[in-house]
């Protein structure tokens, strides 16, 4: 059998108890009702067959009356007729009734005239006294008189019937019948296998039995409740009592009917044992019965069987979900049921591919982001690393020329020397040279950290690039000079003005040539060039120093380096210069970049835009750096 | 589901016994005729037992099987028949008087239907309304009827005085009582009716001549004859005797009648065997013999054979005659 899961006890129950119940409450209902007709049927077929009996019996005492009533001559008392006319009146009808065994006529004084029997002798005009006879005596004119029933010889039922004719002269006339054709009708009534009919007179005393010795017993039967209902109900002729259940004279419950035999008052009983009776109806009580258990025991199994079925895609989802969210997001769900469950399986699955789709994106984001965070942690390493090692630079820097200013004034101080004035002044010179180093080196830091800060304010007007390259060959015109390099400035013509901080961008280019003029060899050139392009202007310084290396393009722009990072390598400047020009520059919304190559001198570039730009300035100022060096 | 086969098929050996109802398949009943008489003789009764038995849905040899057993007048044999009877295990046997007894000597548990006689009498049955035992049927005897075969004949030949009576006394065969018993009655009524009575007592076949000179010599003018086996066997020769000494004569029953008897007021015995048969009928569906009352014949019937009555040279009277039940011409 299937699995026991709650869900599945739950809807069995629920199914089995459904249909089961139906099919109990259907059936005992059915049971019930057809119990109600059954019996109603068994009572009226009870009914029924007691009218019948009653019908044939009082036809009979009817027919006996008729014929009797046929001899009753009224002119016969008058003497109208012989008394040998009489006899043979009184044989025929003998011979037409072969109910009546002996047929007598009593005159008004209740003498017997005439007698004539089958059997015994006939008498004629014996005159015997038969006034006290109730045969007489209690007959009514109009009305039959019908004795108690009595028997002869023990085994045959006899009855006397008398007559009056319609005046008291007529006379009575007495028939002794014999009712051996009521036993018989009596005898012949079967009510299934046991259940049989009977009659009792008007006292309630037993006279007609299937069993006749029961009837010779004279046994009273009034006390039987339906004996006494029956007389006390008292309907009209042909009608019967309802059927009942009622005792027999043995103490059985019995189904019983009666009807009336009106004429004599007597009542024919129709019984039937009840278990008898009712064994039709027990039977197909029991039937449906039966029935009614085999259809709820199919239902509990169909119940179970349907249970299951619903219970099983139910579960396999569950199962399936449980997997699907213990991780196996390969799992797929296969429910064919073609119903709902089908539909809410296949979503499932749906929702499974969707997860693991997400869950494979996600999964892929995740190794981006990590990338991009590692990436970030390199750059913050690297910034990290860049720091210090600027920090480093920087002590380095602010010390060399700190330990110059120290070591050239302790000489100077120094008692114990005999200086010159020549090198006394060289010495003054070189401190104030070294003053100035530092101070042109703390001045950058401090541009560079303001800028870094998004603190450097540009005054942005509208100014003449021309007037700054003059401004910064005057001042790095001594220097040339002394290196017999060749400094010119070369500007276009229509050169508008650029919006620009006029001071920063000197100093810019001051950097610009001044690393120029510092690098080139002597009888080198350098020179200031300013064109318009698209959009700007374009600012060139150019010289025929010793070039760049092209891995070396983009180190340059950044704070300490110089092309080549040893100590060696590095020539006289702080470093910082390039770094902010460039920041200066991008400040502006330009560009700044270089063109060179190891041995074929250096061409500086960098753009200023004709429009203003700097509102975008500030945004890239606050930025990391690391963004602008994808 | 294999559940499911279980309870279906527990469902159908339940359904099964309420369902199916075996018929057991029934031997055909078989029944006996035990009688001292012979078959020949006994025709017309056998005739009537069986066209009742038609009614009652019984054909013989279709659905029903008879076992025969007739004695001819050798009563002996009658035990001998009955015990082949009761070895054959028939369900009932039939009989009249003689073979009521015999059959009677030789089971207690076979059903007995007797067809004639009188039960009571020869105490074949404790009461008539109650017979107990295995015996049951009809009682044909009515002495009474005696006196009114007497007043018959009276009522018919009025100048009636001396009548012969034919009786039989066989003291140790059943139904010798029966003849007594109506001769008292005949008694009672001849000193009513002022007749003189001539009994006759036969002891056998051979009474029979003397009985008859006996008449001729005492010149009775009119003869009763009972019903015994010596007058049933030879109511040929007493028709003649009758028909030859121009005796006008009243029997017990019609058999004398057809055989050539004037006339005849009692028991139609074809028609108690007919009753017979219903009894039979009773039996064969289960009902016990010793329930059954014995029925007394009610109704006897007046058969006049005016063949003789012309070959007598009498003539009866109209009254007589229109009560007649049956005239044969």
């Amino acid at each position: 059998m299937e699995p026991r899961g709650r869900l599945f006890r739950k809807y069995a129950i629920l199914l089995g108890a459904l249909v089961g119940g139906a099919l109990l409450t259907g059936g005992l209902v059915e049971i019930f009702f057809s119990y109600r007709e059954h019996k109603t049927a068994l009572l009226s077929l009870q009914r029924e067959k007691a009218l019948v009996a009653s019908a044939r019996i009082e036809q009979f005492i009817r027919d006996i009356e008729r014929q009797i009533g046929s001899v009753l001559r009224p002119e016969w008392s008058a003497g109208a007729a012989t008394p040998e006319e009489r006899r043979a009146e009184y044989l025929r009808l003998l011979r037409l009734a072969p109910a009546i065994t002996e047929l007598a006529a009593l005159d008004a004084r209740g003498e017997e005239q005439l007698r004539v029997s089958r059997i015994d002798l006939d008498r004629l005009a014996s005159r015997r006294d038969r006034s006290r006879e109730p045969a007489f005596r209690e007959v009514k004119p109009g009305k039959a008189y019908y004795s108690p029933v009595y028997f002869r010889k023990e085994s045959e039922p006899y009855m006397t019937v008398s007559l009056a004719g319609r005046s008291r002269d007529a006379g009575v006339t007495v028939a002794e019948m014999n009712l051996k054709l009521i036993w018989d009708v009596i005898a012949q009534i079967h009510i299934g296998k046991t259940g049989y009919a009977y009659v009792v007179d008007s006292r309630g005393v037993l006279i007609v039995h299937p069993d006749i010795s029961s009837v010779l017993k004279n046994t009273d039967l009034s006390a039987l409740p339906q004996v006494r209902a029956a007389r006390a109900g008292s309907p009209g002729p042909g009608e019967g009592l309802d059927a009942a259940i009622a005792r027999d004279p043995s103490g059985r419950s019995v189904l019983a009917a009666s009807a009336a035999v009106a004429p004599v008052g007597w009542w024919v009983f129709v019984e039937q044992p009840l278990e008898e009776a009712f064994q039709p109806v027990y039977e197909s009580m029991f039937r449906a019965g039966l029935l009614v258990l085999l259809g709820a025991a199919l239902s509990i199994l169909a119940s179970l069987f349907l249970a299951r079925r619903m219970v099983t895609p139910i579960r396999a989802l569950q199962a399936g979900a449980a997997r699907i969210g213990a991780g196996a997001l390969g799992h797929r769900l296969e429910i064919r049921t073609g119903d709902e469950l089908q539909a809410l399986a296949e979503e499932f699955n749906r929702m499974a591919t969707r997860l693991e789709e997400s869950h494979a994106g996600l999964e892929q984001k995740v190794r981006e982001r990590t990338r991009d965070l590692r990436q970030a942690l390199a750059q913050l390493d690297a910034a990290n690393r860049h720091k210090s090692q600027f920090l480093a630079n920087v002590g380095h820097e602010l010390r060399t020329p700190l330990h110059a200013i120290i070591g050239f004034s302790e000489v100077l101080l120094d008692p114990a020397l005999e200086l010159s004035e020549e090198n006394r002044s060289r010495y003054l010179a070189h401190i104030t040279t070294s003053g100035k180093q530092l101070l042109g080196l703390i001045n950058e830091l401090l541009d560079l950290s303001k800028i870094e800060a998004g603190r450097m304010d540009l005054e942005i007007r509208p100014a003449n690039i021309g007037d700054v390259l003059d401004a910064v060959h005057d001042t790095l015109r001594p220097l040339a000079d002394r290196k017999a390099i060749d400094l010119r400035v070369e500007i276009d013509g229509g050169i508008p003005s650029c919006p620009m901080d006029a001071a920063r961008i000197k100093q810019v280019v001051l950097n610009l040539a001044g690393n120029a003029v510092k690098f080139t060899p002597p009888q080198g050139q350098v020179w200031l060039r300013a064109d318009r392009v698209d959009g700007g202007v374009r600012v060139e310084v150019g010289d025929t120093g010793p070039g760049i290396a092209l891995e070396h393009h983009r180190r340059i722009f950044v704070e300490f380096e110089q092309a080549g990072t040893s100590s060696a390598d590095r020539l006289e400047g702080t470093g910082l210069g390039l770094a902010l020009a460039k920041r200066l520059v991008e400040m502006h919304g330009g560009r700044i970049w270089v063109e060179s190559e190891t041995g074929n001198g250096s061409r500086f570039y960098f753009t200023l835009p004709l429009k203003d730009e700097t509102t975008l300035l500030r945004e890239v100022a606050v930025q990391p750096r690391t963004q602008r060096t994808a | 589901m294999k559940f499911v086969a279980l309870v279906v098929a527990l469902g159908i050996c339940a359904l099964a016994p309420l369902a199916a109802e075996v018929q057991q398949p029934k031997n055909d009943p078989r029944i006996a005729f035990l009688a001292g008489g012979s078959r020949h003789a006994d025709a017309l009764l056998l005739a009537a037992f069986w066209q009742r038995m038609k009614e009652l849905n019984y054909v013989e040899g279709k659905n029903i099987v008879a076992e025969y057993r007739f004695a001819d007048g050798a009563l002996e044999r009658l035990p001998v028949f009955a015990a082949e009877l009761v070895r054959l295990n028939v369900d009932v046997i039939v009989a009249p008087g003689s073979g009521v007894l015999a059959a009677r000597q030789a089971t207690e548990v076979i059903p007995i239907v007797q067809a004639f006689g009188d039960p009571v009498a020869w105490r074949f049955v404790a009461n008539l309304a109650r017979p107990g035992g295995n015996v049951t049927g009809l009682s044909t005897l009515v002495p009474e009827l005696g006196a009114k075969q007497l007043e018959l004949l009276k009522d018919a030949f009025p100048g009636v005085s001396r009548v012969a009576v034919l009786w039989w006394f066989g003291a140790k065969q059943p139904g010798a009582d029966h003849n007594v018993l109506l001769l008292g009655h005949i008694k009672t009524a001849a000193a009513a009716l002022r007749v003189t009575l001539q009994p006759l007592e036969l002891h056998g076949v051979d009474d029979l001549d003397s009985a008859f000179a006996a008449i001729a010599e005492a010149r009775a003018n009119a003869l009763i004859v009972l019903r015994n086996p010596i007058t049933a066997t030879h109511r040929a020769r007493i028709a003649d005797f009758a028909a030859k000494r121009r005796l006008p004569a009243i029997y017990t029953d019609r058999e004398f009648v057809d055989s050539g008897g004037l006339m005849s007021y009692g028991v139609n015995v074809p028609d108690m065997w007919g009753r017979a048969a219903v009894y039979v009928d009773k039996i064969l569906k289960g009902a016990k013999p010793g329930e059954l009352p014995v029925e007394q014949p009610t109704n006897f019937e007046l058969v006049i054979n005016l063949k003789t009555a012309k070959g007598l040279g009498l003539t009866l009277p109209r009254s007589v005659l229109s009560r007649a039940d049956e005239i044969i011409e």
